[in-house]
């Protein structure tokens, strides 16, 4: 850690093999897509390259990474200005638990409820629950008050909870028949 | 569906995590890390160098040699790029103003007083006979190969500079007389000149630039030499020597060769006939449709008869403002002023005459068989060889009187007041057309 702050390319190229994989998970969940969380996960490693000297303490490597990486995902959500994907609806039958296809639906359902969240309410979410953070952790990986990753965290999962519902309710996309 | 199992299955989700991964991304995340030299663009001599060059360090002072020389270095490219360009533009200043004359072996153009002095004929070994353009932005002359030769190359070279001199005779050779054997189309796209083919002198015609072989205008049974183009471009005059050596005649034809004609003819060994000059284009009634203008010539039936200085009006309306012995080039005619007002004739009694009476030249009724009673005014022995007229007709120009050793630009208001052309040498001089239209055909 302490040759990679130093300014030893390998022992940064290895730290961040370590944290990569981490580190684009984050930025695809939080940003919804594979082009912009790439894009993110690799400016947020150039400026920790940069920015790594003026790390106080090495140990803390991992928090400061993720927070340089929350970071450029809000760069790069501002740049796209489009955090909502258009996931296609699968015409299969939703309650049938053998249906291979009930766990895929349920994700894209989750997934596209969770885009529909502000982006800092997602990042609250991936810190807390992907990164397995508490909140004070989450709230000073994210610099904001700990009661804020509550209240994020809350409305968060209040929002989710509504869009799981909604798509439940709503009619089964079934396969069009053709007209013959 | 309660909250708990929703809260459960997005707990889940969100710990769960994406699992796929870009290929190749952790590479290219990498390489992006890998610090990238960057220099601030406004330090010398980081702006312009590459970067291992650019990272040498060099103190101010090597630094100041170096812009100092960049400079010198930017201004010598500039200078070398359009300098050329700047003379191209005007080298010999305000058109219709330089004379280009012989000079040794070479041509030059210069003002009568010598400024505005610029060579023309190039690496030409021998020029001679140079005729400016209708516009003056060319100049033909003949590139013999010996001094004494008489015949060449018939050349045309920009005045402006701006490219070489072109063969336009194509392996034909041109004429070199005393008097210019060349006459310009009054559109400059062609130039009539007397070559030798199989031993016989004809007329040929040669595009101007010369992108096509020269064509004779007529068979070659015949001599034939000394071609003017009329003003219209729709003739060329030319003088015709049978093989007798007794008939010798002046004709016009189309330029391909139709309606040959005879302008005059004499039959007799001493007889002259000379160039057939057309009054200018600007200058004398049109005539009829489908005549040709005036034109003058030096005439003598032979016989031991004097010359004439022959005005022919067509259609058998003719005069002779004088009679007597020419001087000079007698095959370089009788030049019409700019304006077709005045003729200059050179005499051996009476030096350089100029028949002022355009009226009778022109028309006058009685202008027939001698019939010209105008004033012929004297200018004396300004002049020898020849004599021609300046473009604004207020001057003549011709060979220096002490032997044709040079040119002389003579004032016709003071003809004492000549003044010679410095460094000119023996040989026909021509004056640059001002800057006019040309007339297109």
């Amino acid at each position: 850690m302490s040759s990679a702050q130093a300014g030893d390319r390998e022992a940064f190229d290895r730290l961040a093999t370590a944290v990569y994989d981490r580190l684009y998970a984050v930025a695809r969940r939080i940003l919804g897509d594979d082009y912009d969380a790439e894009e993110a996960v690799q400016e947020s490693l150039i400026r920790g390259w940069r920015d790594f000297r003026s790390l106080r303490d090495p140990t803390r490597f991992d928090a400061w990474i993720y927070r340089v990486l929350i970071n450029c995902c809000r760069d790069q959500g501002r740049r796209r200005h489009r955090m909502r994907v258009e996931v296609p609806d699968l015409a299969v039958e939703r309650s049938d638990p053998a249906n291979q296809y009930a766990r895929v639906v349920d994700a894209d359902e989750l997934e596209r409820g969770f885009l529909e969240l502000p982006l800092e309410h997602r990042v609250v979410l991936v810190v807390t629950h992907y990164l397995g953070m508490s909140a004070p952790e989450a709230a000073q990986v994210l610099g904001i008050p700990t009661g804020t990753v509550y209240s994020r965290l809350h409305y968060a999962m209040r929002a989710m909870r509504a869009a799981l519902s909604r798509a439940a309710e709503e009619p089964v996309n079934a396969t069009p028949e053709v007209s013959r | 569906m309660n909250d708990l199992w929703l809260d459960t299955v997005i707990v889940d989700w969100l710990r769960e995590g994406p699992t796929a991964r870009p290929e190749g991304g952790l590479d290219r995340a990498l390489a992006a890390t890998r610090p990238i030299r960057q220099r601030p663009a406004w330090v010398f001599p980081r702006t312009w160098l590459p970067s291992p060059m650019a990272d040498v360090r060099v103190n101010r002072r090597v630094q100041v040699l170096i812009v100092a020389a960049l400079t010198i270095a930017a201004l010598l490219a500039l200078v070398t790029a359009f300098g050329g360009a700047f003379r191209r533009t005007n080298p010999l200043g305000e058109q219709g103003r330089a004379i280009a004359y012989q000079e040794g072996p070479a041509i030059f153009a210069a003002w009568p007083d010598g400024s505005h002095r610029v060579p023309l004929s190039g690496d030409v070994p021998f020029a001679r006979l140079p005729v400016f353009s209708p516009d003056g932005q060319r100049l033909a002359f003949v590139a013999p190969a010996s001094a004494d030769a008489l015949s060449g190359r018939l050349m045309v070279v920009p005045v402006d500079g701006s490219g070489p001199a072109v063969d336009v005779s194509q392996g034909i050779d041109v004429v070199a007389s005393d008097v210019p054997q060349i006459s310009w189309s009054p559109d400059g796209t062609q130039i009539a000149f007397s070559g030798v083919a199989d031993g016989v002198a004809t007329i040929f015609v040669a595009t101007s630039d010369g992108g096509a072989a020269p064509r004779p205008i007529l068979d070659a049974s015949v001599d034939r030499d000394l071609p003017t183009w009329s003003p219209d471009g729709e003739w060329i005059g030319f003088r015709e020597k049978d093989p007798d050596g007794l008939h010798i005649r002046l004709r016009m034809t189309r330029l391909d060769g139709s309606e040959a004609q005879d302008v005059n003819q004499v039959i007799a060994e001493d007889a002259v006939l000379s160039k057939l000059r057309w009054i200018s284009a600007t200058g004398g009634d049109p005539g009829e449709p489908g005549s040709t203008r005036p034109m003058s010539y030096w005439w003598s039936p032979g016989f031991g008869s004097d010359a004439s200085a022959y005005v022919d009006r067509r259609f058998g309306y003719s005069g002779q403002p004088w009679t007597g012995t020419p001087s000079g080039f007698t095959d370089f005619g009788i030049p019409w002023s700019p304006h077709g007002e005045q003729v200059v004739v050179l005499t051996q009694s009476e030096g350089v005459l100029v028949a002022d009476d355009a009226g009778r030249l022109k028309g006058a009724p009685d202008f027939y068989n001698n019939g010209y009673d105008g004033q012929l005014r004297s200018l004396g022995p300004v002049a020898a060889c020849w004599v021609d007229w300046a473009p604004d007709g207020t001057s003549l120009y011709g060979g220096s009187p002490d032997g044709c050793e040079g040119v002389v630009v003579i004032p016709l208001s003071n003809p004492d007041a000549a003044i010679r052309v410095p460094g000119s040498t023996a040989g026909v001089a021509s004056w640059q057309p001002p800057a006019m239209e040309v007339p297109s055909r």
